[in-house]
């Protein structure tokens, strides 16, 4: 029987040929199900939440980003961590991890954003029933608003990433200063001020493109 | 560029017309013409839309499309890509950006010379429609055929492009002077000429890339700037979690998620969580080991000049001589590259494939002192980037 190491070195050989690896791959996670179900138990009891029955779920995700990303991500680590990367076992069992994490954050963040005081409140007369209208209305245009904003960020982190990394520090992180966004960055503060008036500029002629369209 | 500037490359037209028309008749001439008979549709179709202008015989240039073959239309018809003209406006367009908010003002020209080659590749597609419509007019079958295919093809394009004027207002001026010169009716059909060129939006893209909110209040613009202004916040994503676990986050990660931790109990909460499960991890046995060989990389040897998700820029300097290599990082979706210096804007320089990646040679190092290279990488998608790299 091939070694875990073996096993992945074979994956990658196919991968990079052009061959399809979903078999080996398939094999190879399967001998991990046991260590990445004690792993998924144990986020679930930092975050005391979740069901013996999540683990199935976690793991096919974390299998599926190890497919569509992981296997980059891995050769990327050995690449710049070199004597600290991670076995192929131990890489997975962090990507087990992380989907556990993502899951349990997301459920919180779920409840977090119910209902508000009052909204299940009943409101009987018409002058209630019109401001409650119009409060769901501009609550849904909000949220619209939004989507088309983070549609528009996502966008722009592919189609120019080096902007929206300066964006995201002086405007999602708060990091309004230049001098301390280029430090981040490693950039000249002049560069900086650049990138945030072209990320800025972008943003905007998105959201036109998109109303126009 | 002025209009007398703009009259006089068109005024050139004229005679590469004859050129081509002789090229054309000329029996001996080896190889598929297609190429001479899109050059021919070209300047006859630039004439035939400035003929205010630039009055030239419509018999001329009738005598010209008459000697255009067949197979050689055909073969012209079977080249013509919208879909590339497609990615080289999209490019035109954010170049046309970079242009309005440079890095410095020596770079604003040169994006703006890029930019308007996008537009002007446009244009030549326009004239070639229109001279193929005067073809068809004269009663060539095969180009009544051929024309409303192409025009369906240059529509549906407009269609999904034409919402991008406002990308290209920073090069209004040159805009300006090549509608001024256009036929009235041509004119108005040229929006990536005409379209949002009124002076009044010459500095549009600078405006928005700025935190002036002088746009008229319940314009488009205004409602988009307090949108994008809106104070906000983002979540610490999958990925940057991930990556600060495995210690590959990006100092600025580092920073946003040191410095949330403390504001945000729900983050803090999944960082105890990543380090239960690390201690899980390490009971279980794993090994730290490296295990994977690192791909093969020649970054150390040259200065990584732009790093994407799909694909890497280095720049070499060897022997006195200046080299690039874009080096794809996903093969499934890289296409192909291509470097431009600003001597040959159209020409892309000779390449290799090498141990590292595309290896373009740009010439001695003397001659490149504060040039500025434009690397294109195209991908499977039909998107391309472009990067403006400093020699």
């Amino acid at each position: 029987m091939l070694t875990d190491d073996d096993l992945f070195a074979e994956i990658s050989r196919r991968r990079t040929t052009g061959q399809d690896f979903r078999q080996p791959l398939g094999d190879l996670v399967q001998r991990w199900k046991d260590p990445a179900t004690t792993v998924v138990r144990r986020v679930q009891g930092a975050f005391m939440r979740g069901s013996p029955d999540d683990a199935d779920e976690i793991f096919q995700d974390a299998v599926g980003k190890l497919m569509s990303r992981g296997l980059d991500q891995f050769r990327g680590v050995s690449e710049q961590m070199p004597g600290k990367a991670a076995s192929p076992k131990t890489f997975f069992l962090r990507i087990v991890k992380h989907c556990a994490i993502d899951r349990y954050r997301r459920q919180r963040e779920d409840l977090d954003a119910g209902p508000r005081d009052g909204d299940d409140e009943r409101s009987d007369s018409p002058h209630e029933e019109a401001r409650a209208i119009n409060e769901a209305t501009s609550r849904e245009h909000r949220g619209e608003a939004q989507q088309e904003y983070w549609a528009a960020f996502a966008r722009l982190k592919a189609e120019h990433p080096n902007e929206a990394s300066a964006w995201d520090l002086y405007h999602h992180q708060d990091v309004d200063d230049h001098a301390e966004c280029a430090r981040l960055l490693n950039i000249s503060v002049a560069n900086s001020y650049k990138r945030v008036s072209r990320a800025q500029a972008y943003l905007k002629l998105y959201l036109l493109e998109a109303r126009e369209h | 560029m002025d209009v007398a500037t703009v009259l006089g490359r068109y005024q050139a037209r004229i005679e590469e017309l004859d050129a081509l028309q002789a090229e054309l008749t000329d029996a001996d001439r080896p190889g598929d013409p297609g190429a001479i008979v899109g050059r021919l549709l070209e300047a006859a179709g630039d004439l035939l839309r400035r003929s205010r202008r630039l009055p030239v015989p419509t018999e001329r240039i009738d005598a010209a499309l008459k000697v255009v073959p067949g197979r050689a239309l055909q073969s012209w018809v079977e080249a013509v890509s919208t879909q590339e003209l497609k990615a080289r406006l999209q490019r035109a367009a954010d170049e046309a950006v970079e242009a309005a908010l440079p890095d410095g003002p020596e770079e604003g020209e040169t994006w703006a010379a890029w930019a308007m080659q996008g537009l002007y590749a446009r244009d030549r597609a326009e004239s070639a429609r229109c001279a193929l419509e005067r073809l068809a007019a004269s009663g060539r079958l095969d180009a009544v055929g051929f024309h409303p295919r192409l025009s369906a093809a240059l529509e549906a394009l407009d269609g999904s492009l034409q919402s991008r004027a406002a990308w290209f207002t920073a090069l209004n001026q040159t805009r300006r002077a090549e509608a001024s010169v256009l036929d009235p009716e041509h004119a108005a059909r040229a929006w990536w000429f005409s379209l949002r060129s009124a002076p009044d939006d010459d500095g549009l893209v600078l405006a928005l890339g700025s935190d002036d909110d002088s746009f008229p209040p319940g314009s488009p613009e205004a409602a988009v700037s307090s949108e994008v202004r809106r104070p906000r916040q983002r979540p610490v994503s999958f990925d940057e979690l991930f990556r600060y676990d495995l210690g590959l986050a990006s100092p600025a990660e580092v920073a946003f998620i040191t410095s949330r931790q403390s504001s945000n109990p729900e983050l803090a909460l999944a960082l105890a969580a990543m380090a239960e499960g690390e201690r899980a991890i390490a009971e279980l046995g794993a090994d730290t080991a490296p295990r994977a060989d690192p791909a093969p990389t020649r970054a150390a040897d040259g200065a990584v000049v732009e790093e994407r998700l799909d694909f890497k820029v280095l720049l070499f300097r060897r022997a006195q001589r200046v080299q690039l290599v874009v080096q794809p990082k996903r093969r499934a979706s890289f296409a192909a590259a291509a470097v431009f210096l600003p001597d040959a804007p159209d020409l892309s320089r000779p390449s290799k494939a090498g141990e590292a990646g595309l290896e373009f040679d740009l010439g001695p190092e003397e001659r490149l002192s504060r040039v500025t290279a434009r690397v294109v990488v195209s991908f499977k998608s039909g998107q391309s980037s472009t990067i403006a790299v400093k020699l």
